[in-house]
């Protein structure tokens, strides 16, 4: 019951929201937060209780809690939950980043308050489905599901720096990048389920079945499935050429919003990746692992020189988020242990830290009107406690040690050397990009001629507690990866020996019992 | 033949409907009053769903019974018949909102609606030219007094002429097409038509089978057949669109099924890519056309050209028809489109000079009616073909049928489709909870009945949405 409570729990708090709105715009407000801690801690409890390393070494699969419920028999479509490692990383940040989302609109949001969190708690939930669902009609269930509410957090409660037609727009244009997106991966799945259908007369939609599946077709066929999958998951990522719509809903989306999409649901993406694309079609991927690492490559350094050039603080970090998704892309397709645990801590890295500037974003947007970064300038000397919390993240954002981000970057770039050093090299030299960018970002709002001497009000103490949590997350987990890399390993060794087989006579001492981490 | 009681038993929904036309005349040639002639309508309605139902329409162990040579009851028959008998009884609801505020005589439009829906029954069961072709006049030419119904609205008598050509142009092609078959094979039976057309095949026939189904074409309004479809659509009273967009297409796609099973291979071998093309033609025009709607029911209109492509997907794809499918996304599709008509219909009167059709007329409805405005925005979602709604599951069968066929082009037609379909879908969607509503529309208060009637179906919407399973277990046990 445990997993299912836990998509259960936010789509119920959502209800209650809505039908609580009456009652007092502070009623949906607290429904929210309890909810989302109340996931929060089912997450840390599955963390303590299970014990995500027990198979290491060994590249089984290892659900620590599973369910499953009959659904659509006729079809071999089953409501079927499971939570590895991976799975659980990703819930813990969907927690983290819920609890906090329901923090930063605390003030923000005014007007339909409590429909505005039943559409937050809704797209979380659709999310926590995507991350544990292994039926892969219920995976797509939970993939489209989670679009609707962020449609509507972005169309209705958008900036309101235009009017709302450029709202509806960047929604819209979300909304339509995804879904077409969805669809082509849903061809993919239905293809494979076919495939599997007519070699063994069994119609199902399970993840294990399918994973035999690629055994089963021809290469062509392989590789053309492979497509499909992965320009769904490419189009949410974002990958270069289909990234369009994401700085649009950036720009548009409220804070929580951008916390949502930024730290979350760009994550539902490589998670997809990982857990699907590489297991399902590992011949297929590991042909086409050149050409996707080159489009990270190119990501990372397309991603790095937009966000120098944008204006907008949001728009900027949204640019960065993509130059970032190229390293998760080259991480994923270099497939070493090495790369996909240090994979793990990026995508959660990434995720605190873009989550923490969107909200130090949202709170300069509430205090000065605008986002323009041209407006800004001198903000140091007006507040107290932003502008060392920015910088912080700044710093964090290019990687500097200590952070979380630094580990993922590292352990990244290190086992992806192994098996792409040019690559490997070119994308190291985008990290001095990632400093003119973090730099820029500080010294256009902090520093500089400030446009007036008048104090700014500053951060209250809800919104320093916010921003603080997600800072000191990035610093524990940078000076001690540990705990994480141990809760992956996993999750990680089983797809890595999917993908990579030949790989695995190299050991490599990173988390997990039968690998004790050199001193 | 031996005609007798047990013969005519299976055919007791047609004959409970005729029998409720001709009830409703008397009534009314007695005494006008609407609230009697409505009741009589929906009770010989109700009397006819259950009659299918009591009749062991669905038992496992059925057989197809004939009723004459022009009529086959079968399985598909009973589904096809109890679908056109459902949606003609929820346009009944929702008429009666509508009529209620028109200034002329009212209750002849329920006659009206009822032969039609006769005309649907005996056009699923037929399985004979003659009973095709006497089905869809009794299905179409009612359907021209009910577009014009309201004629002093200049668009509705518009409307129902521009329908009257058109539906006399297709009965042309069809009979001419009947003629030349029958010239060939020297039968106007189904059943006989693969072996006649195996035996005397030639251009004749194979010219003839073509001209039936450009007929069909038309009917369904497939491109490029379809320029009647948006102005009928916008001038029909929005009741009466929900019927043509429910009960007429899927007739028409019932009796196309059933048809196409009956001729040759390579005759469909022939008819395959043709077919093919109109379908892609169907849901590039039908999409693109409807994107810059501003009026909903010609958006409805477009979308329905749309979604008739995507049906047809499930009729060519492969060498026979995938009835499953084919079913499965009818049953979706009118459900959705009832929906999506009767939200119109609750807010639209037929006394005002226009039905609420505009989008600006829902812009901010969600603050003035929410539960109508929630229903509408699941309805939308549903036809853009969004999981958890019936839509979606629809769409999912033709993908499958897709799949298994590996039929890619018309797959990706289908994607690109829906891609575009989601940006007017979203448009009005987003409208309902737009604050800057108008004042023009304030006022105009939804009809209590029509309401609760959209809600079941939006009701049944998710529920084909997210436990498809009993509904898919039945299409699926059909023969």
């Amino acid at each position: 019951m445990t997993l299912s409570a836990l998509i259960l729990i936010p789509f119920i708090g959502g209800l209650l929201c809505w039908l609580s709105e009456r009652l007092g715009a502070g009623v949906p407000r607290w429904i929210a937060l309890i909810t989302m801690s109340l996931v929060l801690a089912i997450g840390v409890n599955l963390w303590l209780t299970g014990d995500y390393s027990s198979v290491a070494g060994t590249g089984g699969l290892n659900w620590q809690v599973e369910e499953q419920y009959s659904w659509i028999p006729l079809l071999g479509v089953n409501i079927h939950f499971g939570i590895d490692g991976l799975s659980l990383v990703m819930v813990l940040l969907t927690g983290l980043l819920g609890v906090v989302a329901v923090g930063c609109s605390w003030k923000e949001i005014n007007k339909n308050v409590g429909a505005f969190h039943m559409n937050l708690l809704w797209s979380l939930a659709g999310v926590l489905g995507v991350f544990l669902a292994l039926d892969m009609m219920l995976f797509f269930f939970f993939w489209e599901m989670m679009l609707i509410p962020v449609y509507f957090l972005i169309a209705l409660w958008g900036s309101s720096a235009h009017n709302g037609a450029v709202r509806v727009k960047a929604a819209t244009k979300f909304f339509i990048y995804t879904q077409v997106g969805g669809l082509i991966m849903l061809v993919g799945i239905l293809a494979l389920v076919v495939v599997n259908f007519k070699a063994t007369g069994q119609i199902s939609f399970a993840y294990e079945t399918l994973l035999n599946t690629h055994t089963l077709m021809s290469k062509e066929l392989q590789f053309i499935l492979m497509l499909c999958f992965f320009i769904g998951f490419a189009v949410k990522l974002p990958i270069v050429p289909v990234h369009s719509w994401l700085p649009d809903a950036h720009a548009e989306a409220p804070t929580a919003g951008s916390v949502d999409l930024a730290g979350i649901l760009l994550k539902t993406a490589g998670y997809g990746m990982l857990r699907f694309t590489l297991p399902f079609f590992p011949d297929a991927s590991q042909e086409f692992a050149n050409t996707a690492m080159l489009l990270g490559v190119f990501g990372i350094f397309y991603g790095a020189f937009l966000a120098f050039v944008q204006t907008d603080i949001k728009r900027l970090i949204a640019y960065t988020s993509i130059s970032h998704m190229g390293f998760v892309l080259i991480g994923i397709y270099s497939g070493n242990l090495l790369t996909l645990q240090g994979l793990a801590i990026q995508m959660l890295a990434h995720g605190l830290c873009a989550g923490g500037l969107f909200i130090l974003a949202g709170q300069l947007y509430e205090r000065l009107g605008t986002r323009d970064m041209r407006e800004m300038g001198g903000l140091w000397a007006r507040f107290t406690y932003l502008p060392p919390l920015l910088m912080f993240f700044a710093a964090a954002l290019l990687g500097i040690p200590g952070t979380a981000n630094f580990i993922g970057e590292f352990l990244i770039l290190l086992g992806a050397f192994k098996v792409v050093p040019v690559i490997t090299i070119i994308a190291t030299a985008s990290l001095v990009l990632a400093g003119v960018y973090s730099l820029i970002l500080i010294h256009r709002t902090l520093f500089g001629q400030p446009t007036s001497e008048q104090k700014l009000a500053d951060l209250s103490a809800r919104e320093i507690s916010l921003v603080v949590s997600l800072a000191v997350i990035l610093l524990v987990i940078g000076f001690y990866p540990q705990p994480l890399l141990n809760v992956s390993v996993d999750a990680m060794t089983f797809i890595q020996q999917t993908y990579a087989p030949a790989d695995v006579s190299v050991p490599l001492p990173i988390g997990g019992a039968a690998s004790p981490v050199a001193p | 033949m031996n005609l007798s009681f047990e013969t005519f038993l299976p055919f007791a929904p047609v004959i409970l409907l005729s029998l409720t036309a001709v009830l409703v005349m008397l009534a009314v040639s007695i005494k006008r009053n609407h609230c009697v002639s409505y009741w009589i309508t929906i009770a010989g309605q109700v009397a006819a769903l259950i009659s299918i139902f009591s009749l062991d329409g669905f038992a496992a162990d059925r057989v197809a019974t004939p009723v004459t040579d022009l009529i086959l009851i079968d399985g598909h028959a009973y589904f096809y018949s109890a679908l056109v008998i459902f949606a003609s009884l929820v346009c009944t609801v929702f008429l009666r909102n509508f009529i209620e505020s028109y200034g002329n005589n009212k209750e002849e439009v329920y006659m009206l609606l009822l032969i039609a829906a006769v005309g649907g029954v005996v056009l699923v069961s037929s399985s004979h030219m003659a009973g095709f072709f006497i089905g869809l006049e009794l299905l179409s030419v009612p359907v021209y007094g009910l577009v014009a119904y309201t004629h002093e609205r200049s668009r509705s008598l518009e409307a129902g002429v521009k329908y009257l050509i058109l539906s006399a142009a297709a009965s042309a092609f069809l009979l001419f097409g009947m003629a030349l078959v029958y010239a060939q094979t020297g039968t106007m039976l189904f059943a006989d038509l693969a072996d006649k057309l195996a035996e005397h095949g030639g251009y004749l026939a194979g010219f003839g089978i073509a001209m039936i189904v450009i007929a069909m074409c038309f009917k369904l309004s497939l491109a490029p057949f379809h320029l009647w479809t948006p102005d009928v659509y916008q001038g029909a009273p929005a009741p009466v669109g929900a019927l043509l967009a429910t009960a007429s297409k899927l007739a028409i796609i019932a009796i196309l099924i059933r048809f196409m099973g009956h001729i040759t291979s390579d005759l469909t071998a022939v008819l395959q890519p043709v077919l093919a093309v109109i379908a892609i033609v169907s849901i590039a025009v039908g999409n693109f056309l409807a994107l810059t709607q501003t009026n909903l029911k010609r958006m409805l209109a477009y979308s329905s050209i749309a979604h008739m492509g995507y049906l047809l997907i499930a009729l060519i794809a492969g060498n026979s028809v995938d009835v499953v499918s084919a079913n499965v996304y009818l049953l979706t599709y009118v459900v959705t489109s009832l929906a999506a008509f009767g939200a119109i219909s609750a807010l639209s009167h037929g006394g005002n000079a226009l039905d609420a059709e505009e989008v600006n007329h829902y812009r901010g409805l969600f603050y003035r009616s929410p539960a109508l405005a929630v229903a509408l925005t699941l309805v939308m979602l549903s036809l853009a073909g969004i999981p958890l709604t019936a839509g979606f599951i629809g769409k999912f069968y033709i993908f499958m049928t897709g799949v298994t066929t590996s039929s890619w082009i018309l797959l990706a037609a289908l994607i690109i489709g829906s891609g575009l379909g989601l940006y007017y879908y979203l448009r009005v969607m987003v409208a309902l909870y737009d604050r800057t509503g108008n004042s023009q529309a304030d006022n105009v208060p939804a009809a209590r009945a029509s309401v609760v009637i959209v809600m079941l179906l939006v009701a049944l919407v998710l529920w084909l949405g997210v436990y498809p399973q009993p509904a898919l277990e039945f299409i699926n046990t059909l023969h």
